[in-house]
């Protein structure tokens, strides 16, 4: 590929890749549309700008590819000075000017030299791949659905394995005078709980029965009562199917009016 | 000049490029066998995916399939690329996929989240920097990682730009890297040696150093800096032999590289900084002829310059107190081991707990280290006798010299971390220096004159004649099989049996101990706790609740008393007392599954605890529930194993409460 037009590909490629950031959410397009913008375009134009001509295709592809690492590595410094700092609307311009501007360079030091023979050398390549066959060229078409294909085996599996360790969560947070519990069900399907707050080993109030579907949370709201010394509150969570006490959580409260009824000491 | 009694081909010095394409073997297609290795590799990542999804259902998983996976993902390419008739683009694409294969070991073991302890240390930089917008946060479970954030800014640069999570971003910028690594290694190689096949011979040796499949291919700093070091090394070939017209380019790119290098990884830095300094100083001495060290002198000197500048001014102190501990505790272990006072002593293949590594494994594990130790002094022999007139192939040749010394601390448990961490540095040479023991072997049959040629000094030594010229098949196979015996024995020694397959939870057990209650509960932290609160917890749940959960992890001294006193203590009074409120400690966190099972590594809150190493049972059940009831703790998180404890009410006592 001559120099303006392996210019006018990368340009327009950072270009749209800077863009597809701005207009596209998160999913498989930006991403692949995106990641050379990281891994291969900086470097590739950097190189072409510098003219580092590797001996063949295999050292410039590594090198356009170490370099984007470099060059977004030492990017970063330098946005570390922004005020925004590292964020996807600094980063976009940033490597989108790394490669244009590197791409500029390319195209003003030498409009129409061809670099190399890689037009000859590409050509070359792609008869040598005619003549392997249609068998043999499948081949790694074959490889990689079975890569991918284990890839995902992999991940369904990793996940299969993490769904089958259940637990509940109970939390509690002292707020306002009031305390914060939450219930969070890692169980794999619904399951009725039954709250109830003791103080000393005595039963103080029923907060009722939840039920919480798989993966959700639920939230319990308790005024404290006021007490006339300090105070440990016990919230006890238990399962249904199971008689003991299931998960627990204390709060510790100081004395918060001497003429209240309730004494946690008596 | 030419090689006597070899292929005409013209030799150059070495390190020089010689402007012509290297020549191949009688078989000049592109692929050659690539397609069908290709698929064979992939049926290994297949077989291994298998394997692992066993392991995950707890189900007894023969430990053969997994080692077959492993020996399809590596010996074909190993077999093929001694073959003549490979070319060099085949070679480069089997090092490079098997690289990529070997990669997959790791990734597929955990696909979905961080489990590696240093992919969770790396975890807090990350979500800091994504949080904050800027870099240098410190970070309380590893305080080098916010001075050298290359790996960091990039991950964020992928993962702001791409909105994929920073764990994907890890996974591709990692697996990225490990691809420039070994690419970038067979070129420096074939340049260096002038040949392909023992580029690749070397090349995949140097993935069966132990730390290769799983420690070298977590989502870190050094798995990051690494890849870029051989590639500066790679770019300070060409400058050394680039034309006047192309030497700013080529300076260009090696300050970028090596300003790369310096912000991503300590211990890279020296490495290159020693290996650069090594180039130059024995390619002067030795190099014939005269070579132009010159560049690679003022590389070495730019290195310098920029790690100086960057460790006195940003980086100097956190590299000091990680590396300065290590260090310090190896040389006092080893000096102790030597004058037999020591008590730092290890047994190797020796765990307090769990079941004992197979004799088989030990066996293996054992010889592929014997093998390299005989291989060595035979490969540095040849190496002085045939190749001395290149200073980069002297230089890592030196580099292999420092292997042996590594393996003697591996018999002291404080020398253990530094011997393992080195692995990935040292067999740059060690696998050049055993590629090259091996590689002569065919061609001195077949060219009985070649031998006493290279011993002349003057000549340059080059390898071109030995890529056309065919190796036995009786010669590749043992190639083959040896290096996958390495590969095996590699795995062997640098990764325990526990943590190669995921499974069931075990306690301290580095991935194995790391699954959805400790994640969650991580996870419940950074969205219910104050940000950098003072936690005290076991291992484990210290990388969680540092990297996922946001809070920092105490441990070491305090006043003459051990954190992990906390722990071991089975009542409250007077060192865990003592120790929450001397640290200001806001929160516990108990872990009533390390009363269940003993740890398996012997370490249940940090190195250096009491005991540590030794204990063989579990922890008894009231170290974790002594905190039950007593006035100012309270008991904020239950997660069945998991109870957190808040201390802020002894951190800021009012009044007593009877518990």
């Amino acid at each position: 590929m001559t120099a303006p037009r392996d210019a006018v590909v990368t340009g327009s490629w950072a270009v749209v890749s800077g863009a597809s950031v701005l207009l596209l959410s998160p999913g498989p397009v930006r991403l692949l549309l995106v990641a050379p913008l990281v891994l291969f375009l900086p470097g590739h134009a950097l190189r072409r700008a510098l003219r580092l001509a590797g001996d063949n295709a295999t050292e410039r592809v590594t090198l356009d590819v170490g370099l984007s690492l470099a060059a977004a590595a030492l990017t970063g410094l330098v946005l570390d000075l922004t005020r925004p700092g590292l964020q996807a609307v600094t980063w976009a311009p940033a490597l989108v000017g790394v490669t244009l501007v590197a791409v500029l360079v390319d195209v003003l030091r030498d409009r129409r030299v061809t670099v190399g023979a890689r037009p000859r050398a590409a050509q070359t390549a792609v008869a040598r791949l005619n003549q392997l066959g249609a068998a043999r060229m499948l081949m790694p078409m074959v490889a990689a659905a079975v890569v991918v294909g284990s890839v995902s085996f992999s991940i369904a599996s990793a996940q299969r394995a993490q769904a089958r360790t259940s637990f509940t969560q109970l939390s509690v947070a002292a707020q306002d005078g009031r305390a914060e519990l939450a219930v969070h069900n890692f169980e794999g399907s619904a399951v009725r709980y039954a709250l109830t707050v003791t103080v000393r080993g005595r039963p103080l109030a029923e907060l009722g029965e939840l039920v919480v579907p798989a993966g959700e949370e639920r939230r319990v709201s308790y005024d404290l009562p006021p007490t006339t010394s300090a105070a440990r509150f016990r919230f006890e969570l238990r399962r249904e199917g199971i008689p003991d006490v299931y998960r627990q959580v204390t709060i510790a409260t100081d004395a918060t009016d001497a003429t209240a009824e309730f004494e946690p000491a008596s | 000049m030419t090689a006597q009694g070899s292929t005409a081909v013209a030799a150059r010095p070495v390190g020089e490029p010689s402007g012509e394409p290297e020549p191949m073997g009688a078989d000049q297609r592109v692929a050659g066998r690539l397609p069908e290795l290709t698929l064979v590799l992939a049926l290994g990542v297949a077989l291994l995916a298998y394997t692992y999804h066993l392991g995950r259902d707890g189900q007894p998983v023969s430990p053969s399939l997994y080692w077959i996976a492993l020996v399809l993902l590596f010996v074909p390419a190993a077999w093929r690329v001694t073959a003549a008739r490979a070319s060099s683009v085949e070679r480069w694409g089997l090092v490079l996929l098997t690289a990529g294969g070997l990669y997959l070991v790791k990734a597929l073991h955990s696909p979905i989240q961080p489990t590696f302890t240093d992919e969770l240390q790396q975890l807090r930089s990350i979500d800091d920097l994504s949080r904050t917008g800027h870099l240098f946060e410190p970070n309380p479970l590893v305080g080098a990682y916010p001075s050298f954030p290359g790996l960091t800014i990039t991950m964020n640069a992928f993962s702001e730009l791409t909105g994929a999570s920073s764990f994907v971003a890890g996974l591709v910028i990692i697996g990225t890297a490990r691809l420039v690594l070994a690419s970038a290694l067979y070129l420096l190689l074939t340049r260096i040696t002038g040949s392909a096949r023992l580029a690749a011979v070397a090349g995949l040796l140097y993935m069966t150093n132990p730390n290769f499949v799983y420690f070298g291919a977590e989502v870190g700093y050094e798995s990051f800096g690494l890849p870029l070091a051989v590639l500066a090394l790679l770019v300070v070939s060409r400058l050394q032999g680039a034309g006047p017209g192309r030497r700013k380019a080529w300076w260009a790119g090696t300050v970028l590289l090596l300003g790369a290098v310096t912000v991503s990884h300590h211990m890279t830095t020296l490495w290159l900084l020693a290996v650069l300094a090594a180039w130059a100083v024995l390619g002067r001495r030795w190099g014939r002829p005269r070579p132009d060290v010159a560049a690679v002198s003022v590389s070495a000197g730019i290195l310098a310059v920029l790690a100086g500048l960057w460790f006195s001014l940003v980086a100097g102190a956190t590299t000091l107190d990680e590396l300065a501990p290590v260090f310090r505790g190896a040389i006092s272990a080893s000096l102790g081991l030597l004058s037999g006072e020591g008590t730092g002593g290890k047994a190797p293949f020796r765990a307090p707990s769990g079941p004992p590594t197979p004799a088989w494994e030990q066996a293996i594990g054992f010889g592929s280290v014997l093998l390299l130790l005989v291989v060595l002094p035979w490969g540095l022999l040849r190496l002085w006798r045939e190749h001395r007139a290149s200073g980069a192939q002297l230089a890592l040749g030196a580099l292999a010299l420092v292997y042996p010394v590594t393996l003697g601390l591996r018999l002291t448990q404080a020398g253990t971390e530094i011997s393992s961490r080195s692995s990935e540095f040292v067999f740059f040479g060690l696998a050049l220096v055993t590629a090259l023991a091996w590689a002569p072997l065919g061609r001195r049959g077949a060219d009985p004159g070649q031998h006493r040629f290279r011993r002349r000094r003057q000549q340059p030594a080059t390898h071109l004649e030995q890529s056309s010229r065919p190796w036995t098949r009786r010669r590749r196979t043992g190639i083959a099989v040896a290096s996958c015996f390495l590969l095996v024995g590699g795995v062997v020694v640098g990764w325990p049996p526990y943590a190669r397959l995921p499974g069931p939870f075990l306690v301290e057990a580095a991935s194995r101990s790391v699954e959805r209650e400790g994640v969650q509960a991580a996870l419940w932290a950074r969205d219910a706790l104050p940000p950098r609160s003072r936690v005290v917890t076991n291992g484990t749940n210290q990388q969680l609740f540092g990297g996922y959960g946001r809070l920092n992890p105490q441990g070491g001294q305090i006043n003459g008393v051990s954190v992990p006193e906390l722990f071991f203590a089975t009542t409250f009074e007077p060192f865990p007392r003592r120790i929450i409120e001397e640290n200001e400690i806001r929160y516990v966190v108990a872990d009533l599954r390390l009363t269940e099972q003993p740890s398996r590594t012997g370490v249940y809150i940090q190195r250096g605890e009491r005991g540590a190493y030794q204990r063989s049972e579990p922890l008894p059940r009231r170290t974790m529930t002594k905190f039950e009831g007593v006035p100012g703790l309270d008991r904020i998180f239950d997660s069945g194993n998991i109870v957190v404890y808040d201390a802020s009410a002894r951190l800021f006592p009012s009044t007593g409460i009877d518990p």
